[in-house]
């Protein structure tokens, strides 16, 4: 049998950033999946699991609960396919099922700042320069999305890392869309304020 | 344009998920209001950042460390299939382990307050009627004879509740310890609540039919309880406050969703085969002990070869068999005949015989059964039933020297399938 599985990027080149693919399984290698075909189901699982680990990992902030997680995914991906229904995109759903591992098994206790706390702060320009003029280290942006609350860092982690739309956060996430926005929204706030509380603090990471 | 909604349009710009007007009016509106024009250059900055996150790989393909487990679920499949004549379409869709059962041993492994476990127990009683229910419908449909390709009871089922019990307690240690020590405990009053189940939900089916559905795993992390307050559930349930109950209770969330999932159809299109049903009710808390281990395969194979344990309660079989009788006129006499001992009102065709060695136990080929008979003053209990789903190897029967272990293969789908009865095991368990 032969399966064509086609890597297709969902927003054009121009607006889309560092080249990060949405994978497009053909549908008839889910179909072959979901037949029974064991070779297809492993082939798929190969097709996405550096996409389930990539969520996994930006979601735990830690590597060895990434593997975890993305593992125990993969297993249900494996054991629950045939429950996949084509009404829904498999990358959404894959992705659903990858974050609700995340958070249900994996919720640790670990201080989240409050949304509420920081909202609506403006920053003075001073703050700003100062910004410009070190910029962020990748870690602090790390940090800063480890302390969000857990769905706001899932959207943040589905529309970054996985290059979701707004649409296909709600999917993933049984949200509805105007949630998902004021999450994102919200969250990119809640990153600014954290990154800005680093600076200040002048110790990163 | 207001500053509020600028923010948002921003926001929206971000995601792609402006046309080119509203663009044009959000520019239009960042150059007039520099406090806007400033946010929107740190929301820039930060989506930039976090566009430019890392990517990572896993250290070693995943895919690979998995394998292992993804050949054993297939085999468990197999076997799991091999009991329910599953498709294998079908077999492919169904969980090995249900979403809800995941949940909750997780929730055993990672809860370890006290009030959480009492909660979990006391769930386990109430739920614990619906569990028995949905194994005993599944036991009703397997239990015909001659038609079901069954799976070969594996030697460790095939002896008694204690071993069993080992078997279900160290994948789990923690959580279930103390639902798998109950299991080793009688399943009398399982029993009897089972068959007393069968007879007050008279011959209409639908009763069955509803409670088989109640366990049904679902997707939630407890299929609740409230599912289960049809007819006989509830009534096993209340029957339920016994210590002992708590072994067939086991986790219903986690009785292969093959199995909740035909049940009802087996319900629907076997009805005669119920007569069998309290014999193989007490196959339950086998299969609950197993629960938390995730080897639910294994847990069909016990529902399939209940009989080890079956005569755990003779009286309360007995009488489970003849009010099912009584409302069962219809029920053919081969099923009769092959549910239990308890109704020797035929005669059994002994096909072929082996004493033990130290004479206390017989095995014999009944009817396409191995049976394994203790043979005492009293009379002969059985204490094993296999119904054999393969080709008998006559060559293969024998005794161990000492006269406690049966061995015997069945050749199915051409292969040869092993099979182990420890009867002094399986007679402690019966005697108990």
């Amino acid at each position: 049998m032969i399966l064509a599985i086609a890597t297709i990027y969902a927003v054009p080149p121009s607006v889309r950033l560092q080249g990060r693919g949405i994978l497009v399984i053909e549908q008839e290698l889910i179909r072959a999946a979901q037949s029974g075909d064991r070779d297809a189901l492993i082939t798929l699982l190969r097709e996405i699991e550096q996409h389930v680990y990539r969520t996994a990992y930006y979601i735990l902030n830690n590597e060895e609960d990434a593997h975890d997680a993305a593992q125990e995914a993969l297993i249900r991906i494996y054991t629950k396919i045939g429950s996949y229904e084509e009404k829904a995109q498999f990358k959404t759903w894959v992705q659903r099922i990858v974050t609700n591992i995340c958070i249900d098994k994996f919720r640790r206790a670990k201080p989240t700042v409050s949304i509420e706390e920081h909202e609506m702060v403006f920053q003075g320009r001073e703050s700003v320069e100062k910004e410009v003029m070190s910029g962020y280290l990748a870690q602090d942006i790390q940090k800063a999305i480890n302390q969000l609350p857990d769905h706001h860092r899932s959207v943040v982690v589905l529309r970054y890392l996985q290059d979701f739309s707004y649409n296909e956060i709600a999917e993933t996430m049984g949200l509805p869309l105007n949630t998902v926005k004021s999450y994102l929204f919200r969250a990119r706030q809640q990153l600014q304020n954290l990154l800005q509380d680093y600076q200040k603090g002048g110790v990163s990471g | 344009m207001k500053c509020q909604e600028a923010n948002e349009w921003m926001n929206r710009y971000l995601d792609h998920d402006l046309s080119e007007m509203e663009q044009k009016q959000l520019f239009q509106h960042l150059d007039s209001c520099p406090d806007c024009a400033e946010t929107f250059d740190m929301l820039k900055r930060i989506s930039g950042k976090l566009d430019n996150l890392p990517d990572v790989k896993p250290r070693y393909s995943l895919v690979d460390a998995i394998l292992p487990q993804l050949d054993e679920l297939d085999q468990q499949r197999k076997q799991a299939e091999a009991g329910n004549e599953i498709t294998p379409a079908a077999a492919v869709m169904q969980p090995v382990k249900s979403a809800a059962a995941e949940e909750s041993s997780q929730e055993g492994r990672s809860t370890r307050l006290a009030s959480a476990r009492r909660k979990r127990q006391l769930w386990i009683r109430t739920a614990g009627g619906a569990a028995a229910a949905a194994i005993l419908g599944f036991c009703i449909y397997q239990f015909q004879p001659k038609e079901i390709p069954n799976a070969e009871p594996p030697a460790e089922q095939s002896t008694a509740s204690s071993s069993v019990t080992t078997n279900a307690a160290s994948p789990e240690p923690s959580a279930d310890s103390k639902a798998a020590d109950a299991s080793s405990e009688p399943a009398s009053t399982a029993d009897t609540a089972g068959s007393s189940d069968l007879s007050t939900a008279g011959p209409d089916n639908a009763a069955n039919r509803q409670s088989a559905d109640a366990p049904q795993p679902t997707q939630g992390p407890e299929p609740e309880p409230g599912t289960a307050t049809s007819a006989s559930a509830s009534s096993a349930g209340s029957a339920a406050g016994s210590p002992e109950r708590k072994t067939s209770a086991g986790q219903p969330d986690s009785t292969p969703a093959g199995q909740g999932t035909d049940q009802p159809l087996s319900l629907m299109t076997e009805p005669d085969a119920s007569a069998s049903a309290s014999a193989s009710a007490s196959g339950s808390d086998a299969s609950a002990a197993e629960s938390d281990s995730t080897e639910p395969a294994q847990t069909e194979d016990t529902a399939a070869a209940p009989a080890a344990e079956a005569s755990d309660d003779e009286a309360a079989l007995d009488i489970g068999v003849q009010s099912i009788q009584s409302f069962l006129p219809s029920m053919p006499p081969d099923a009769k005949k092959s549910s239990h001992s308890a109704m020797s009102i035929q005669s059994i065709e002994t096909e072929q015989a082996w004493d033990s060695p130290n004479g206390k136990y017989e095995a014999r080929l009944e009817n396409g059964h191995l049976n394994v008979y203790l043979i005492s003053e009293d009379g002969e209990v059985k204490i094993y039933d296999d119904p054999l789903t393969g080709e008998w190897q006559e060559e293969s029967a024998s005794w161990s020297s000492d006269g406690s272990v049966f061995s015997y293969t069945v050749v199915e789908n051409g292969t040869p399938v092993d099979s182990a009865v420890d009867a002094d095991q399986a007679a402690a368990a019966v005697q108990k």
